[in-house]
């Protein structure tokens, strides 16, 4: 009996329960927040095109060279063919 | 496509009351709900052009807090465990913050069963949780509680009646303890 009571009334302890008031910078805050998110977005936007840029270009660069190098390679092997076969002695 | 801060003020006034008190009762405590009501309006201006009239905005609103809610405890209880892996400390301490909670919008005098009942409730599954506290706390009728937690009304009943049967349960373990301490 005593148990039920007991229950029963922590149960209904939160019967008038009265709403609550957030602070009252809680919309500046998430105004900023959206602000900031804003401006985060658009500055990400160009870091990324920007290091895409440099990646492309750096691929770019890098494989002329890869190319140049191959290409001095085959004629520096060529020369040197030569050379071995037209020995005069 | 944004839509006008202005519009974004007009749905915050409306609205931030329920956001921050269902956080409230959901977190029990009052910065993480102020934190949770901030990620929710944020999400809210980000994504109010997707959202469609399927739903009452209400009900879009209530399901984007109870959602934030439940990713904050489960963020929380995530750090809580590491926290106490690391400095070996009493999961009761650190526990103690939530556990102890005292809801300012309760009466003086309810204070102290209040916070048993508030207790009580973090130990429910996540589902009759959110089914109580609907319709206790928030006083939903069930029909509003299953379009908000997207179940059938029978399922609704099911989850209330055995959230306060499991509370209740827990109640009577706790009036054992305290008859005992008296």
């Amino acid at each position: 009996m005593e148990k039920e009571h007991f229950i029963n009334e922590v149960l209904n302890s939160t019967a008038s329960l009265r709403q609550v008031r957030p602070g009252d910078d809680l919309y500046t805050r998430i105004e900023q927040n959206i602000q900031g998110r804003l401006k985060v977005s658009a500055a990400t936007i160009w870091w990324v095109a920007a290091s895409v840029a440099i990646l492309v270009a750096l691929n770019i660069a890098a494989f002329a060279s890869a190319e140049k190098t191959s290409e001095n390679q085959t004629t520096a092997a060529f020369a040197a063919t030569l050379d071995n076969s037209n020995q005069l002695y | 496509m944004q839509f006008h801060l202005n519009d974004f003020r007009t749905i915050y006034d409306q609205y931030i009351l329920m956001v921050y008190n269902l956080a409230l009762n959901y977190l029990q405590n009052a910065e993480d709900a102020e934190e949770v009501a901030q990620d929710v309006f944020v999400q809210v201006y980000q994504s109010l052009h997707k959202f469609r009239n399927d739903a009452t905005l209400k009900t879009w609103i209530y399901r984007i807090t109870i959602n934030k809610s439940l990713d904050f405890i489960k963020h929380r209880n995530s750090k809580k465990r590491f926290f106490i892996f690391g400095k070996r400390a009493d999961p009761e301490t650190a526990l103690g913050k939530i556990a102890n909670f005292e809801h300012p919008g309760v009466l003086m005098e309810n204070r102290e069963n209040a916070e048993l009942l508030f207790s009580a409730i973090n130990q429910l599954p996540e589902n009759q949780k959110t089914a109580f506290l609907l319709a206790k706390l928030e006083g939903l009728s069930n029909p509003e509680i299953a379009v908000v937690m997207e179940v059938s009304i029978s399922s609704v009943e099911s989850l209330v009646f055995r959230a306060k049967t499991n509370l209740r349960e827990k109640l009577g373990i706790k009036f054992e303890h305290y008859r005992k301490k008296k």
